[in-house]
């Protein structure tokens, strides 16, 4: 009796890998073909009611604080921020020539709303921009006023306003 | 004379290595590659901002995207063939361009596409991508547009500040 043996010990297994590599070249292709690098974008949201009555508050500690934002109009400076005033109600709560810079809005923003914790649980900021200011220089304002990073943890940010919204300039 | 007879070599290159980088390759794109189409149209520059950072996934949200754009470039600066940019304080919605006084009907229709997904207007969010030299005057236009449509939530967007 011939025992066939199945595969002998020393007998070669050969494999022909030659296909898998041309799918594994052509996965390869269509991954690098589908690679976009897009920049990351976040969003700073603004609610905007139907009932426009930001102004309206129930008691004095609610008043929304309004900033006002002045712009250039001509020349090298056009459609950059002139003037930061900040009110609460009828009262200007800035220096008389308006805050100097964006910074010192944000440092007076985390003084008065941040490091008080007698204050309400959610300010309002109301937006009183000149129609010729740039888009950047009022995102640079909703930056300086809706949070600050962590110094202890920049990856943390720290909300100030939350509640933002825009009015048309008087 | 003795000609001898050259053996020939079969010349074998070990390609294994290859296939392992290959295979390195295919492992980075593919945990890299995002499927999801963000719309994002390149027409527009963003102005950057340190605190900006990316919006949650909610699924009960419906995003309408609005892109405003900026003042276009100068002939010289484009391509040839490729057609001019729309002119500063036009919107482009769903890839079209228009002013923004033409909006309503079209903003109605995809307002009216997201209620019939059965969306209600306080869930339906419209990011506002504004070139970052586009005025003011323009986006208060936009957002009038939006809320005569009785949308309430906005969002500005920004990109990411390179750190």
């Amino acid at each position: 009796m011939k025992v066939r043996r199945g595969l002998e010990h020393d007998d070669e297994v050969e494999l022909n890998m030659t296909s898998m590599i041309d799918i594994v070249f052509q996965l390869l292709v269509f991954f690098i073909m589908t690679f976009k690098i897009v920049v990351q974008e976040g969003d700073f949201s603004i609610r905007m009611p139907a009932d426009t009555s930001a102004g309206a508050a129930s008691d004095s500690f609610d008043l929304p604080l309004t900033i006002e934002l002045s712009a250039y109009t001509q020349g090298d400076l056009d459609g950059k921020i002139s003037k930061i005033v900040a009110k609460k109600g009828l009262n200007q709560v800035s220096p008389t020539a308006g805050f100097p810079s964006s910074e010192d809005l944000h440092e007076y923003v985390d003084e008065q709303y941040f490091q008080d914790p007698e204050l309400p649980a959610e300010p309002e900021a109301v937006l009183k921009i000149h129609p010729r200011l740039k888009y950047s220089e009022v995102i640079k304002i909703v930056t300086a006023i809706s949070g600050k990073r962590d110094p202890d943890d920049p990856t943390n940010i720290i909300t100030l306003f939350e509640k933002i919204s825009f009015q048309r300039p008087d | 004379m003795k000609i001898e007879k050259k053996s020939k070599k079969l010349l074998e290159a070990d390609l294994t290595p290859m296939i392992d980088m290959t295979f390195q390759l295919i492992a980075f794109f593919m945990v890299l590659t995002n499927f999801t189409q963000v719309e994002q149209n390149q027409l527009i520059n963003l102005p950057s901002s340190e605190l900006a950072k990316p919006p949650e996934e909610d699924e009960r949200r419906y995003d309408i995207t609005l892109n405003l754009t900026g003042p276009p470039r100068p002939a010289s600066e484009l391509e040839p063939g490729q057609a001019p940019d729309p002119p500063e304080g036009w919107v482009i919605l769903s890839g079209k361009a228009r002013p923004i006084d033409t909006l309503g009907n079209a903003l109605e229709t995809e307002v009216n596409i997201a209620l019939s997904q059965k969306y209600e207007f306080e869930q339906i969010n419209v990011v506002i991508r504004a070139d970052q030299n586009s005025r003011a005057e323009h986006l208060y236009k936009l957002i009038d547009v939006c809320k005569a449509n009785k949308l309430e939530r906005f969002a500005l967007r920004v990109m990411e500040e390179a750190n």
